[in-house]
């Protein structure tokens, strides 16, 4: 009898992915629920794996940035800003100062672009489409911004070894400094919309918390941890590019739910859109690109601050026109572990504004799984590096 | 009779479409986008007439595939009740208990239909749905309630020969505030949701069922706000010629649709399940049981107002 009551008040499980409208991209969770309530989750990422490191190794030096910027779509900056970087350390390129802020204004440009998309998802996620269709209207004038500045609205293809392709002339300086004074108040609005709607708050506050111990032991990054209350922020521990330059705080808030998450992404909004200002107006004169004869081979690993967080890129080059071995560790692979503590106990109306409130991008995470007959294979580094896998 | 009971069901159908595309264009307006022809869930329904529908692997396709008629049928017949396009109900006399009852069918479909669709969507979708129904049920029968004993009758004929919102303002309100959870749109689309269980008990339906079970919803709508029209605006209160009368409640809907349900759509996120019970049943449901009780009590506190209209 009691088998048979069991399986009467057997707890639903609802698979959410690999395809489903609240996922933009491929990723399967597994929730067990009682009535509305999770109690249990399991996710599984990979659907996305296009073998990113293993090309990098099969073209020639040059083409490789225009490689890693197609890793992602939103942050097609950040990963050649931070491969150029390591090759520049390798070689060890000096790069000119035009250069060097002409990068940051593009990573501060990629960064308002991408918070604002993230505020429109969460619109999205929460069943809010007129915040959605607002913040993505806004968002079209960074998108043209970026046109008119690389001709390009996503892949900008401004990063080269040496410097930056893409000038920026006066009268851009000029149109892209009035954009930039609408967006600041546009920035307002949203924040307004998004901080007084009771609704909003409702959905928000307390949903999907995780505490400042929680987010250090599972390592979360970016604006998922400063949302937590963890001070970390790559543009200021590490100072690469032009950020050395200028005082930047880490925008944090206490809670890490949702409502903290967008407290955090909005205070970083107006910081970015002040910073890029900045840039604008103090763009030193110069060259905005350096010639250099061959990469020696070695290696380096550096940090660059992605809009969803800390993004890690380790080169090393063995003195031919190929790379040895590029491994990138994307934001997002940092912030998955911290589903769980957030998903636990939460409604089944919540799920949707959980997944996207670390601002996943899955397509950027996925660099390798190896699953064969259901059995994890381990993969040694002389094989990862011949592509026998 | 058969000319009125035809005139009935083809105007049912083409104005509870037309107030879809009427929706639709106030919330894409106010939504800062283009909007689709007034015309759409014309071609949606006609498209998805000519498609196939599947019976997915359920416990019961019996149910399974009865549901989106039941849905229509019963709409159908609410269709001939209701005093509708300024006039008497299309068959000579009408109840409002058997309509209240007729109004609840289209969400009960989807319960059914969504428990025998036999997918987890549809399961907790049914499960909303129920938390929806008897949420907001209860604030608009009390207001109707009032209502029909303002008027001394349960017949909708004798209900509706008055402007009821002249003397029972505040169950007026307490129904039209339903208005939006009746429609299933934001903030109280819980059961569809596509984002948390992708449209929930729709999830399964394809093709003629789904158009059915669309078009339930449809004339749900229309029909909930006609009568909404009717009992508190009155169907002839101005004694007007008929045609101008017809206008006048075709615009009153219309506006209740679009101020009510459109504009509430386009300014709230979804809300939780949890929250909707909570909702219905403090401040409109209080509204609907202070009017039946000050009436029943002999307070006429609108005279002073309204006293010409002559109640």
């Amino acid at each position: 009898m009691a088998d048979v009551n069991e399986r009467r008040f057997a707890n639903l499980k609802i698979p959410i992915g690999p395809s489903h409208p609240a996922l933009e991209e491929p990723a399967r969770f597994l929730f067990e629920v009682e009535g509305e309530k999770v109690i249990d989750v399991d996710y599984e990422i990979g659907y996305n794996h296009r073998s990113i490191e293993r090309l990098c190794q099969e073209r020639p030096l040059s083409k490789v940035v225009y490689l890693v910027e197609r890793i992602c779509g939103i942050c097609s900056h950040t990963h050649p800003l931070n491969h150029v970087e390591r090759v520049e350390d390798i070689a060890d390129i000096e790069v000119p100062a035009r250069a060097k802020y002409i990068r940051t204004i593009y990573a501060e440009l990629e960064r308002i672009h991408s918070h604002m998309l993230w505020a429109g998802i969460a619109g999205h996620e929460i069943g809010y489409y007129t915040l959605f269709m607002y913040t993505w209207r806004e968002r079209e004038k960074v998108m043209d911004l970026f046109e008119m500045l690389s001709g390009s609205r996503i892949m900008h293809g401004c990063n080269t070894i040496g410097g930056v392709k893409w000038n920026v002339a006066e009268k851009q300086a000029k149109s892209a400094l009035s954009v930039l004074t609408y967006l600041d108040t546009a920035a307002d609005k949203i924040t307004k919309a998004v901080l007084k709607d009771s609704n909003i708050a409702e959905r928000g506050k307390g949903v999907g918390s995780l505490s400042r111990e929680d987010a250090v032991r599972l390592g979360a990054v970016g604006p998922n941890a400063r949302a937590s209350g963890v001070p970390e922020d790559t543009r200021v521990m590490c100072k690469y590019a032009a950020y050395g330059d200028f005082d930047l705080e880490p925008q944090t808030a206490k809670d890490g739910d949702v409502v903290a998450q967008a407290l955090v992404r909005l205070a970083e909004l107006k910081q970015s859109i002040w910073l890029t200002k900045e840039l604008f107006t103090n763009l030193p004169e110069g060259p905005i690109q350096v010639e250099y004869d061959e990469i020696p081979p070695g290696r380096s690993v550096g940090r660059t601050e992605a809009p969803r967080g800390e993004l890690i890129h380790y080169t090393e080059t063995n003195g031919t026109r190929f790379f040895e071995r590029i491994k990138i560790r994307a934001p997002t692979l940092a912030n998955i572990p911290s589903y769980v503590p957030k998903f636990l106990g939460c409604q089944i109306a919540d799920i949707p504004i959980i997944a996207a409130s670390i601002d996943p991008c899955f397509s950027c995470t996925d660099r390798m799984t190896v699953i064969k007959d259901g059995k994890r294979k381990i993969v040694s580094a002389r094989e990862l590096k011949a592509g026998r896998i | 009779m058969i000319a009125s009971i035809l005139g009935a069901l083809v105007y049912a159908f083409v104005a509870a479409l037309l107030l879809q595309g009427i929706r639709r264009i106030v919330v894409a307006h106010s939504q800062f986008r283009k909007a689709p022809s007034i015309f759409q869930s014309f071609y949606d329904f006609f498209k998805l007439m000519g498609k196939e529908s599947l019976t997915p692997n359920v416990t019961s396709p019996l149910l399974f595939n009865l549901a989106p008629i039941l849905s229509v049928a019963s709409m159908l017949v609410a269709a001939l009740i209701i005093p509708l396009a300024a006039s008497a109900s299309a068959v000579g006399a009408g109840d409002l208990i058997v309509v209240i009852y007729l109004l609840a069918m289209p969400p009960i479909a989807l319960i059914l239909g969504g428990s025998a669709s036999g997918s987890p969507y549809g399961a907790i979708g049914a499960a909303r749905e129920v938390a929806l129904l008897i949420a907001y049920e209860t604030p608009f029968i009390v207001a109707m309630v009032a209502a029909a004993l303002a008027a001394g009758s349960l017949q909708l004929n004798t209900i509706t020969a008055t402007a009821w919102i002249t003397i029972l303002p505040l169950a007026a309100i307490a129904a039209i505030w339903t208005l939006p959870a009746a429609a299933a749109v934001q903030p109280f689309d819980i059961a569809e949701a596509e984002t948390e269980i992708v449209s929930g008990p729709y999830v399964e339906y394809s093709g003629p069922n789904l158009a059915l079970l669309q078009l339930g919803q449809w004339l749900k709508i229309f029909l909930y706000a006609s009568l909404i029209a009717a009992v508190f605006f009155g169907t002839a209160i101005f004694h007007f010629q008929p045609a101008i009368n017809f206008v006048i409640q075709f615009m009153i809907i219309a506006l209740l649709i679009s101020a009510f349900i459109a504009f509430w759509q386009a300014t709230s996120g979804r809300t939780r399940v949890t929250r909707v019970l909570r909702y219905y049943w403090t401040v409109p449901t209080i509204l609907a049981i202070v009017d039946l009780v000050l009436y029943a009590a002999g307070v006429r506190y609108m005279h002073f107002l309204f006293g010409w209209v002559g109640v």
